[in-house]
């Protein structure tokens, strides 16, 4: 009698890896309304939540299409003004066109390397992209007209007019320097963006960004619902809509003690693209939000109040760049900083006015009993944030900031606040100087006198 | 017959593996590649030809080793009776099969040493400028000595991603990690070294400003995390930046008083009247 017991050994193994059968849920990159949406309008006392959802998600796609076919409803204002939000290349500013040419110069360094020898005489090969992608495909397009000689370049490249002009005026402008400057403003569509986000950005936030990627269930602090509009880390002040140079911030530094991380390593073009793909998904998610809000005044989903939240969105995402939260001029340099300085800090840290130890507790570890709310029947429970998500204030000590640990990071989350959670703004209540002494008091506590933390 | 087919069968897949993986240029020269891209680091030629002897050892060990196996094939394979011989035990090739390995890794850790001193010589000078490297789920982040000359207070400068270094100027790092196992690695220096959390782990390298200049002066030097350290390991790339002494000086004061001034994400760092632009858009 052959002994059994490995073969049954072997048995139970391979039978508990088919009763496994992990399988990873595939994010779907989907089209639709929130998840949440539905259950608001049944909270509303909407007469007919079915429909009323199925009316919001008719008019979010004829605002918004689809991930695969993405875009913006263009009021008749912006036809007039000739402005499209999806083509953001125009709303770039000075600064960022730099950027994004000077990133596209280092990303497509081998294709200009060709061309400008290809100028000089030498048969030109041009190398294959490192992605492709619906822009490039336009760009090489271009490209091939522009080598024929075709002055095709006016539908192809936002700066023609100009490029034409230039050559016109110095004779000594080749096509291999038209050419390079082509390359240089590649900028992607909002589709590629689509797909950049859908790649990178989704298994966390989710792919209508809702925080709610199959990763962002699993991760303290929760990925930001972007829906909202509302940010955290941002130079505006709190609950304004971002800039997208706040965004762009973001997007290049990281979140630092959080999972977000630096993607400084994709080329300006791409990470402005993100943000178009950002801002496309806020106010998607707004007016979606805003459409529930009225839908429960109403009673019923009216396609003018549709139209009214797609313009209030715009119109505070608009607003933005006159919200930038001022900081003085004179920031206090560490040589400038006093112990007399820092013992005000402490003051106020733990004073009546500031108060932040209630919350941030006396040592500034981030265990105040300010964030505990006490029920009727005594149970404690933490104060919950926007999101919905516990209020966990920040350990002062462990030297992360997750905004920034400049100077002026931390007045401005003094100053005005951290959108969505429970840390209010000083705004008039503190001094300039209260606030830098409380800044360097807060920076004193996490010193580490040279050790790497 | 049949003897003759196995064993070259045997010979041709050791063949196969040494062309493929032992030496690449045979694969690789045809696309222009070598193995490593160009070193620039002051002494990473030491870690070239030690790469290069480990190499050459190697090929030779497997080309021995395949020749025997082909012919251990060759030779069994004609046994009609399909019996192995049955011997048990021989001094002289336990001695054979210990001796020569003994002496292949004592060579081995002998010139080792040497190309660790060679090295260390290489970058060897005081005052090496201090870069505070920090590894985390996943993302490399860096810290300089502000104004005030000294590494860890608060007028130290952080960057992320990026770490600029003076060429031709010592550089030593203190890494240390936060989380999990990291390695930082350079191939274009030949730097490899983990970092571990508990602990800071110096390593030093010097960017050769001849050797960088003969390499075509790469805008960029790639910068891999070699240790699994997670899921987003394959996203952990950042880069170096080497920047002639004299714009590093000038970049690490502009990081400086960038970090002291109030400007907001975006603006220009010197303000200029930009309305003339902002004409211009609206036109």
């Amino acid at each position: 009698m052959a002994n059994l017991t490995p073969r049954l050994g072997a048995l139970a193994f391979f039978g508990s890896l088919a009763g496994c059968g992990y399988e990873p849920e595939i994010p779907v990159f989907a089209s639709t309304v929130s998840a949440d949406t539905r259950p608001a309008l049944v909270e509303a006392e909407v007469a007919d939540p079915d429909l009323a959802a199925a009316r919001i998600g008719g008019a979010l796609g004829l605002y918004f299409g689809t991930p695969s076919a993405p875009g913006f409803h263009l009021t008749p204002e912006w036809i007039e003004e000739e402005r499209d939000p999806a083509d953001a290349w125009w709303e770039l500013s000075d600064a960022a066109v730099d950027a994004v040419r000077e990133g596209n110069g280092v990303r497509f360094g081998a294709q200009l390397g060709a061309i400008e020898r290809a100028a000089e005489g030498a048969p030109l090969a041009v190398p294959r992209p490192l992605r492709g992608g619906e822009s490039w495909a336009r760009w090489q397009g271009g490209f091939a007209a522009l080598i024929a000689g075709e002055a095709a370049l006016t539908d192809l490249h936002p700066d023609s007019p100009s490029l034409e002009e230039e050559s016109e005026d110095d004779p000594a402008f080749t096509w291999g320097e038209e050419a390079v400057r082509f390359w240089e403003s590649y900028y992607p569509t909002l589709t590629e963006s689509a797909e950049l986000y859908r790649v990178r950005c989704l298994t966390c936030h989710g792919s209508l960004g809702a925080g709610d990627g199959p990763t962002g269930l699993y991760l303290d602090p929760r990925p930001r619902d972007l829906r909202d509009g509302i940010f955290k880390w941002v130079d505006v002040e709190a609950n304004r809509r971002p800039r997208r140079d706040d965004l762009i911030q973001v997007l290049e530094r990281g979140v630092r003690g959080s999972a977000m991380p630096s993607f400084r390593r994709y080329s300006r073009a791409e990470l402005e693209g993100l943000v178009d793909w950002v801002r496309y998904l806020a106010v998607r998610g707004e007016t979606e939000q805003l459409a529930v809000y009225f839908a429960g005044q109403d009673g019923a989903v009216d396609p003018e109040r549709i139209e009214t939240a797609y313009k209030t969105v715009w119109g505070r995402w608009d607003a933005a760049a006159d919200q930038v939260g001022a900081v003085p001029e004179d920031v206090p340099r560490p040589v400038d900083v006093t112990p007399a300085m820092i013992a005000r800090g402490a003051e106020q840290f733990r004073g009546a006015l500031a108060n932040c130890a209630s919350c941030h507790g006396d040592g500034g570890e981030g265990n105040g009993d300010a964030i505990w709310e006490i029920a009727d029947d005594g149970t404690r429970s933490r104060r919950l944030d926007r999101w919905g998500h516990p209020s966990q204030p920040r350990n002062l000590t462990a030297g992360v900031f997750f905004g920034g640990d400049r100077p002026r990071d931390l007045y401005r989350r003094i100053k005005y606040g951290i959108g969505g959670t429970i840390m209010p703004a000083a705004d008039d209540s503190l001094t300039d100087a209260d606030i830098w002494s409380l800044v360097y008091f807060v920076l004193s506590l996490s010193e580490s006198g040279g050790e790497p933390r | 017959m049949m003897r003759w087919i196995v064993a070259l069968m045997t010979l041709a897949l050791g063949a196969a593996v040494i062309v493929t993986f032992v030496n690449p240029e045979f694969t690789l020269a045809g696309a222009g590649q070598d193995w490593f891209p160009t070193e620039v680091g002051r002494g990473a030629e030491v870690v070239d030809d030690l790469y290069d002897t480990t190499n050459w050892i190697a090929v030779a060990l497997l080309v021995l080793t395949f020749v025997l196996l082909s012919w251990t094939v060759w030779r069994g394979a004609g046994r009609r009776d399909g019996e192995g011989s049955d011997r048990h035990g021989s001094g002289g090739l336990e001695v054979l099969w210990t001796a020569v390995p003994a002496v292949l890794i004592a060579y081995l850790t002998w010139i080792q040493i040497g190309a660790r001193d060679e090295i260390s010589a290489a970058t060897a000078g005081d005052s090496p400028l201090v870069i505070d490297v920090e590894g985390a789920q996943f993302d490399w982040r860096f810290r300089y000595a502000g104004a005030d000359g000294v590494l860890g207070n608060l007028d130290d400068i952080t960057e992320v991603v990026e770490m600029a270094v003076p060429i031709g100027r010592n550089v030593e790092l203190r890494m240390h990690s936060v989380d999990v196992i990291h390695s930082f690695y350079v191939p274009d220096l030949r730097l490899k070294r983990d970092v571990v959390p508990g602990t800071v782990t110096p390593l030093r390298f010097q960017i050769d400003p001849e050797d960088y200049a003969a390499a075509g002066s790469p805008a960029t030097l790639e910068l891999r995390c070699a240790e699994l350290c997670g899921w987003g390991h394959y996203a952990m790339v950042g880069r170096l930046r080497p920047m002639e002494p004299a714009a590093f000086d000038a970049w690490l004061i502009a990081r400086g008083e960038d970090k002291f001034s109030n400007r907001a994400a975006g603006a220009p760092e010197e303000p200029e009247s930009d309305g003339e632009f902002e004409d211009e858009e609206e036109d």
